[in-house]
């Protein structure tokens, strides 16, 4: 019964909308105009993922050290921008360095110091915006090497560079790689920064949104979208791949180890290297800061907290519709993710895999294809549903569906750490079906409901890409406002707006955090890395 | 003397309260000889195998190998080699590759290298699985390469932290005597540190039975059972009864 359900479910809100791409489809349509922005998708995410990948290991060595000074605060400085929308980062670079910008103006005489509206300035930003994913599945990966093993090696006599360059990184490989893919798919999709900053360097998620807003074209549209979903599966199937293969480490356990095995001097660049970024980070968030309280930018730099007022009375109403959806998509996902959990791991049943294979699909669909199919889709009645499109379900359907997949790894997570004995046990004691699940399997997958519950939060309320599409008067998102902001050149409102939304979210995590004692960055972490 | 360890000292911080780990511990292990550090688990004996590997810094004491003061010396300067609990085998590299490691680390040339692993491999009884991984081996056998992967270095000193831990009882007394036997056969020194007595009896030519970092008793094996100091000592042996009683008297003298 239940079964149906989630089959009929997925069918419905993953396959079906995505079905009507094909539908729309025409050959014709690809031509010049859809190549140029699928090389630059794939160049900008070539070498976001890069870059990204590197910055993410960086950070993930230096505080993976037990003794590098100041490691808990560049930990969290270089996850921050997980908890704010990834665009934040490009009104910051607006701030600081575009025409008005305070660098270019006091330090550079009003000549800007590079071209931000282009390839560079968006990669820069997207490499800033996407480093904490890259960070979260390094540090996993190099925490799992054991301290053993680069002891046995300096045992040997390895120095600890041949250490490093025979033991650590090859053992690191694998989880280089699929952190380049999700980096790389992660900037294919993004859609909240190359609105602001591409210039004309174009980018095929924000070429369909405009050929389907703007000009109405949805041949152009989805075949931008298919464009963009080709190279999207196969980077997270590839990450899949990789991320499995990754360390198997044979024999036995191993003790916690204090061996400080990287020495001091490569310590002390891995502190500056550190210092830089988390300097570069605050001056990011500093630049927001400072913008939601200067008047109209780039008029006068005059100080004021008019911004909050005049912001408050324009997007109250979406302010309130973003918490209020993101924060009831959270027990959903939750739920649904826990129970799918449940059946894929400890349930023998046909079509298991394909359940899980289904629930992981919408993970790598991109946003702006699923948003747009959604729009698609969903603009006439289904099944006998009412028109879904300009409601409040579909945003809900649309963050529900996008985030499952996260609130399933977790439960697969813990799951797989719960031994089954303790559920034989109480089978043993008569226990069974949804009297079993209810009593013993719920309460042990708690933490992994509430990691779901507050990932969900999160990434609800941040994001863009999909819910651009199916936003309408009655029901709009706050993201979608400042985009808005941004795209009239009020970046004062903009900055104001985007601080309120990271106040917001904080509140939430400290207060879910706090009731639960459970929701931990390394809970967040587990789960970026599962999927 | 192979290794003469001089009032070694492990005080470790936590929470604002100063514990010693190890204190004051001496000894003296003449070339050839099989030596172990009996106790309980946290008594300190792995922490003192790993400040003569130079993992941990002493707080105090010298430890010196051949004559040769290992204070300040980093871990990849010292004669030992070391057999770790995990093994510690580098999943990434075949069994050759592992075992080969601390020879390429000391740019040794290809062709010796091969005869010295292949040598090595023969006496461990892995001769053919030279190219498996490590994750297709038993444990026995990841164990012997763990072995190959020490000695092939030539060691002065081998280190021994609990290798048989991990291997089930038939597997771990056929280990320890191929421990033995290499031991005799290669005339190594090894510093074997153990918490079970029946493993210790059977290998070593000298026990130190330790508890909270301090020498409660040592001696052979047979010092051991004949003369156990105290009742921690005969406790911890397990097997020998203590009888309370007057001699009264001989019936006969052999």
């Amino acid at each position: 019964m239940f079964l149906t359900f989630l089959f009929l479910f997925f069918f419905l809100f993953v396959l079906y909308p995505l079905g009507h791409l094909f539908v729309g489809f025409e050959r014709p349509v690809l031509d010049a105009q859809i190549w140029t922005p699928f090389l630059n998708s794939l160049k900008l995410g070539a070498v976001v993922g890069f870059l990204a990948s590197l910055f993410g290991f960086v950070l993930a060595l230096a505080t993976t050290q037990k003794k590098l000074f100041g490691r808990k605060i560049f930990a969290s400085l270089a996850t921050l921008p997980l908890i704010s929308p990834p665009f934040v980062l490009a009104i910051a670079m607006i701030l600081l360095f575009g025409r008005q910008g305070v660098i270019t103006q006091t330090v550079f005489a009003g000549t800007p110091l590079f071209p931000i509206y282009g390839f560079w300035g968006l990669a820069l930003v997207e490499v800033l915006a996407y480093t904490p994913t890259a960070y979260l599945i390094l540090k996993g990966v190099l925490e799992a090497i054991p301290a053993s093993m680069k002891e046995a090696a300096l045992n040997l006599g390895a120095g600890r560079r041949y250490t490093f360059l025979k033991i650590v990184l090859p053992l690191a490989k694998h989880g280089l790689i699929s952190s380049f893919l999700l980096v790389f798919m992660e900037s294919l999709a993004d859609f909240g920064n190359p609105l602001i900053l591409s210039g004309n360097f174009e980018v095929l998620a924000v070429k369909a949104y405009m050929e389907m807003t703007s000009f109405y074209n949805i041949h152009a549209a989805t075949a931008m979208a298919l464009m963009l979903l080709a190279p999207s599966l196969i980077a997270f199937f590839g990450q899949r791949l990789f991320l499995k293969k990754s360390v198997v480490v044979v024999g036995g356990k191993s003790q916690g180890s204090s061996f400080d095995w990287l020495g001091k001097k490569p310590r002390r660049v891995l502190f500056l290297l550190c210092s830089l970024y988390s300097l570069l980070i605050i001056l990011m968030y500093g630049m927001i800061c400072v913008g939601s309280v200067t008047k109209a930018w780039g008029v006068g730099f005059a100080f004021t907290l008019g911004n909050f007022k005049e912001v408050w009375e324009l997007s109250s109403k979406t302010l309130f519709d973003s918490v209020f959806l993101a924060f009831i998509s959270g027990p959903i996902t939750g739920l649904l993710g826990m129970a799918i959990a449940y059946l894929v791991v400890r349930r023998k049943f046909l079509g298991r895999r394909l359940l899980e294979a289904v629930t992981l699909f919408a993970f790598a669909v991109p946003g702006t294809v699923l948003g747009l199919s959604y729009a698609i889709a969903f603009n006439k009645p289904v099944l006998g549903l009412p028109v879904l499109q300009g409601t409040w379900a579909i945003i809900l359907l649309l963050f529900v569906v996008r985030n499952l997949p996260v609130g399933l790894q977790a439960g697969v997570a813990v799951l797989n750490q719960v031994d089954k004995s303790i559920e034989e046990a109480a089978m043993n004691l008569g226990a069974k079906g949804w009297g079993l699940f209810r009593r013993v399997t719920l309460p042990l997958m708690a933490p992994a409901f509430f990691t779901g519950w507050a990932y969900s939060f999160v990434k609800a309320i941040t994001a863009i890409s999909a819910v651009v599409f199916v936003v309408s008067g009655n029901w709009s998102l706050v993201t979608v406002d400042i985009l808005g902001l941004v795209e009239n050149g009020e970046l004062s409102y903009a900055a104001a707006l985007s601080l309120i939304l990271i106040a917001i979210v904080i509140l939430v995590l400290l207060g879910i955090k706090f009731f639960v004692g459970l929701v931990s960055t390394r809970g967040l972490g587990g789960a970026l890395r599962g999927v | 003397m192979q290794v003469s360890i001089r009032d070694l000292t492990k005080v470790f911080q936590e929470k604002r309260r100063e514990i010693a780990a190890v204190d004051h511990f001496s000894l003296e292990v003449e070339s050839g000889r099989l030596v172990t550090l009996l106790g309980s688990s946290g008594c300190g004996k792995t922490t003192i195998l790993r400040m003569i590997a130079g993992f941990e810094t002493p707080t105090a004491g010298s430890v010196s190998i051949a004559n040769h003061n290992m204070n300040g010396l980093p871990p990849n300067k010292r004669p030992v080699a070391m057999i770790f609990q995990s093994y510690a085998l580098f999943p990434h590299m075949s069994v050759f590759e592992n075992v080969a490691f601390g020879l390429r680390v000391r740019n040794l040339p290809r062709r010796e290298i091969k005869e010295r692993v292949e040598k090595i491999l023969k006496r461990v009884g892995l001769t053919g699985k030279e190219k498996r991984a490590p994750n297709q081996l038993s444990g026995g056998e990841q164990q012997r390469v763990a072995v190959a992967r020490a000695l092939v270095v030539e060691p002065e000193v081998l280190l021994c932290d609990e290798p048989l831990s991990n291997l089930d009882q038939s597997l771990r007394i056929k280990m320890r005597e191929e421990i033995k036997r290499l031991q005799k056969e290669l005339g190594l020194t090894i510093l074997f540190v153990t918490h079970d007595q029946e493993e210790a009896f059977y290998l070593s030519d000298h026990i130190v039975l330790i508890d909270a970092g301090k020498i409660i008793q040592q001696g052979t094996p047979k010092d051991f059972y004949e003369n156990p100091k105290s009742d921690f000592v005969r406790d911890f042996l397990g097997g020998i009864k203590r009888v309370d009683g007057e001699l009264v008297r001989v019936i006969a003298k052999t």
